[in-house]
């Protein structure tokens, strides 16, 4: 399978719709789940140790909001773009917390779909699950066209073509 | 690569112009950002959690002081460990114990608690101060220890909230079962 395959097949509408979708799905998830329990949640961001004090409660009632409107941003194509680039970023600075927290080999929970004390410690799976949402959020952002969207970056051209 | 004439027919392809889909990219991100933060603080004003939103973090302190908890910060767990006045009980399963703990700390999972009270009250009435811990995200089995041995009579257990992972990141000294000294 050559380069210009591969990309066919990245650009192909029903990958980017399925990884929109997905990833959307997820965040959507995450979103609600946190919102539910702020408390929880703000412990769990303060056991990575990474964030002042201060801004620990600030992040734990906010975030879960941004994750919820970027995952709806996602499903319906509301400004499908930007949501990838939120979500890459997120993603990235999770990917980094959690490396640097495995690094220090810190017993703590992951927070990311549960704020529920049960939950396992982090490990590096949850490293490589976070570094595959990343790549479905770059491959939204390389190659989405605006299918099934309500909004986006392609619409203008969208709609006098289609 | 596309010829230029290809990229005329479609107008919608991102690759047309990266660098307006870059400037677009970043407008609606930084639009969703704004949405997300003002739905939050709009929630947060209609619905409020109790949660301050700056400041100090210990937002299971009111919680737990509801329940007659009293919890002990680090810095004086720690003194009381340098002093050699502190029993410390550890709430984890065994498995998580093994592999490392506070030095000298008992391993007692809550349901345990009964088994333990002679001790414990022994160590209380030498002037001891316990202090139970648990670790990782709203663990609530140090909270649990020190209530089930409440109930049976132990009066002063302070808990130590995510102990573990606490006393690791301020470098304090560590014990392990494996054979094995870190």
């Amino acid at each position: 399978m050559n380069r210009r395959n591969v990309t066919k097949l990245l650009g192909h509408p029903a990958m980017i719709l399925i990884s929109r979708l997905l990833l959307g799905g997820i965040f959507l998830y995450a979103g609600i789940i946190k919102v539910a329990d702020p408390s929880g949640f703000a412990l769990a961001i303060r056991n990575y140790q990474l964030v002042p004090d201060g801004m620990v409660n600030v992040i734990a009632m906010l975030l879960p909001w941004i994750e919820i409107v970027i995952g709806a941003g996602l499903i319906l194509g509301a400004g499908t773009h930007g949501a990838a680039l939120v979500s890459a970023f997120l993603l990235g600075a999770f990917a980094l917390a959690l490396a640097i927290n495995l690094a220090r080999g810190l017993d703590i929970s992951c927070g990311c779909f549960s704020t529920a004390p049960s939950t396992g410690s982090i490990n590096w799976l949850y490293l490589i699950r976070d570094l595959s949402l990343l790549a479905m959020a770059l491959h939204i952002y390389r190659f989405d066209r605006g299918m099934l969207a309500i909004t986006g970056p392609a619409s203008r051209g969208k709609t006098a073509t289609d | 690569m596309e010829k230029k004439g290809t990229k005329k027919d479609r107008p919608s392809m991102p690759a047309a112009s990266p660098t307006k889909h870059t400037t677009v990219g970043f407008r609606q991100a930084m639009l969703l950002l704004l949405v997300g933060i003002a739905i939050g603080m709009a929630y947060h004003l209609v619905t409020p959690s109790g949660l301050p939103w700056f400041g100090n973090p210990e937002s299971s302190s009111s919680l737990n002081a509801e329940k007659g908890i009293e919890e002990i910060s680090l810095d004086d767990a720690w003194s009381l460990y340098r002093q050699k006045e502190a029993v410390f009980l550890d709430a984890r399963g065994p498995d998580t114990f093994w592999k490392g703990h506070i030095p000298g700390a008992l391993n007692i999972p809550p349901p345990d608690a009964e088994n333990w009270v002679d001790d414990i009250r022994a160590f209380e009435n030498d002037g001891k101060t316990i202090i139970s811990y648990c670790d990782g995200v709203a663990c609530p089995l140090g909270e649990e220890l020190a209530l089930n041995l409440r109930e049976k009579g132990v009066q002063s257990v302070k808990v130590l909230i995510n102990g573990w992972s606490r006393w690791r990141a301020a470098g304090h000294p560590e014990e392990r079962l494996d054979n094995e000294s870190s």
